[in-house]
């Protein structure tokens, strides 16, 4: 299915989607809707898709969602956003192949990890891509002690477990980005990262996660046109 | 009796609770601290409290929590920490009143307008309490915002969570109540006509008996607020020598 160009500023607010139809508002580039997107893909579950400029938003988008940001699921009339409560309210609404742990104290782990990427990478992950030269050491010295620690919760071979499950989805897209990095000087290493390596030799195996994909070269691309102040969200589509 | 002194940084970690017996590491003033704090009372659920100063960390809080954040719960050699996920943890786990829903679209709206508390809400709280704050009155505009979400929301109920608090009442409940401190600090206050039904839910929350459990009032939340402002935050303000 092809993807469409991303809705702007002054456009007309899509009608809503027809009566049981599922529809996401997404956009190519972005990780946190490539969670969803990989939700989606990994539960077989038929949708459209709308994508929407992240720089200059279509103002029918702040009334979906007051933080304007993607993704967005709309369905008959109900409208949810955020992530990891979109990818939560999928495995509720389409209760087959529950992808969110059951139990408790996983679903709790698999948040604690979450928070520690949070809190100990990404902030130095967009750091690092912008980063000047003289930052770059201290910078990926940060990026690579915060990555141990994720490397450190991966005893399985996949953060779920025997196979991918929510968390290995809500990590995947940053780990497909990684390639962004390479111009700063950072690859991930087999020797000081074994396990990440491998998972995501596993991960990019998977039906779904080729599904949702994006080569190294497309996300390089992306983002030269973000660092220029002038994004391209529609990079790599068909004229 | 176990003292409520906040472990520091060079303190020697306390004794392991016993089993079965949950721990929570926590810090008195602490608005996340609090949250679950509010859960476990609502809950009925026994618990010990270990307090540690959260700018002077005790080197062992690591060793249990890499981030070393409270609130964390330890439970039987698991430990569980993020104020929101340990509220969840504890919802699932014990028994007594049910604060989340089971319908799918009830408990996704408790994400959203968590999210919206979360960008519009509390990062911007205590920049309010600094009169010399930059951008101080765009900052209000959106705090205001993110209020008025919540005006609406708990507009049909009692609490966000129905008849009873649930979830979010417990989730938002810990920086309402440091509110008159950001009046004292700084003269802001929100409007009663502005915002009528919250506070008519603060008035609500404020006569639950949960609440009541963990009530700090004003001077001693200033107290904790001056210290912090002054680069020494006191975590033992207000405990007996």
């Amino acid at each position: 299915m092809p993807y469409e160009r991303a809705m702007k500023t002054g456009s007309a607010c899509p009608p809503p989607p027809g009566p049981g139809k599922l529809r996401l508002y997404s956009q190519r580039f972005c990780p946190y809707a490539q969670r969803t997107r990989l939700f989606l893909a990994a539960k077989g579950i038929e949708h459209e898709t709308i994508n929407v400029n992240l720089k200059e938003k279509p103002e029918w988008f702040f009334e979906k969602t007051p933080i304007a940001k993607v993704p967005v699921l709309e369905k008959d009339g109900k409208i949810v956003y955020e992530s990891l409560v979109c990818n939560e309210y999928l495995d509720g609404i389409y209760p087959d192949k529950c992808i969110t742990p059951s139990d408790p104290l996983e679903k709790a782990r698999q948040s604690m990890v979450l928070a520690l990427w949070d809190a100990k990478v990404v902030e130095f992950y967009y750091k690092l891509v912008t980063a000047k030269e003289d930052e770059r050491p201290a910078l990926t010295k940060q990026f690579v002690d915060g990555l141990q620690f994720i490397e450190n919760a991966l005893t399985q071979p996949f953060f779920s477990g025997d196979k991918a499950g929510a968390l290995d989805y809500n990590l995947w897209p940053f780990f497909e980005r990684l390639c962004v990095l390479k111009h700063v000087g950072f690859e991930l290493s087999v020797d000081q990262f074994p396990k990440l390596s491998a998972w995501v030799e596993r991960m990019m195996q998977l039906p779904e996660v080729k599904a949702c994909y994006f080569p190294p070269e497309l996300h390089v691309q992306f983002g030269k046109t973000m660092m220029s102040g002038s994004p391209d969200y529609d990079i790599g589509l068909k004229e | 009796m176990p003292t409520q002194k906040a472990y520091k940084t060079g303190s020697t970690a306390p004794e392991p609770s016993a089993p079965g017996v949950l721990r929570l590491i926590s810090m008195r003033f602490c608005p996340f601290a609090h949250r679950t704090r509010l859960v476990l009372a609502a809950k009925g659920i026994d618990y010990e409290t270990v307090n540690v100063c959260t700018k002077n960390k005790p080197e062992w809080f690591f060793a249990i929590n890499p981030l070393a954040k409270v609130p964390t719960l330890q439970h039987d050699g698991k430990v569980v920490y993020e104020s929101l996920v340990c509220n969840e943890y504890l919802d699932r786990v014990f028994p007594g009143r049910k604060l989340s829903p089971e319908e799918p679209l009830e408990k996704a709206r408790i994400g959203m307008l968590q999210a919206i508390w979360d960008a519009k809400i509390s990062p911007n709280f205590y920049k309010i309490a600094n009169k010399d704050q930059e951008g101080r009155e765009d900052i209000i505009k959106v705090f205001k915002e993110g209020m008025s979400f919540l005006e609406k929301e708990v507009t049909s109920k009692s609490f966000f969570g129905g008849d009873e608090p649930g979830f979010l009442d417990y989730s938002f409940w810990p920086w309402f109540e440091r509110m008159p401190v950001l009046e004292v600090a700084s003269g802001f206050k929100l409007e009663e006509a502005e915002f009528p039904k919250l506070f008519a839910w603060q008035a609500a929350m404020r006569d639950r008996p949960e609440v009541k459990e963990h009530a700090k009032d004003t001077p001693i939340h200033l107290q904790y607020l001056m210290s912090r402002k002054q680069g020494n935050p006191d975590p033992d303000a207000g405990l007996q020598a």
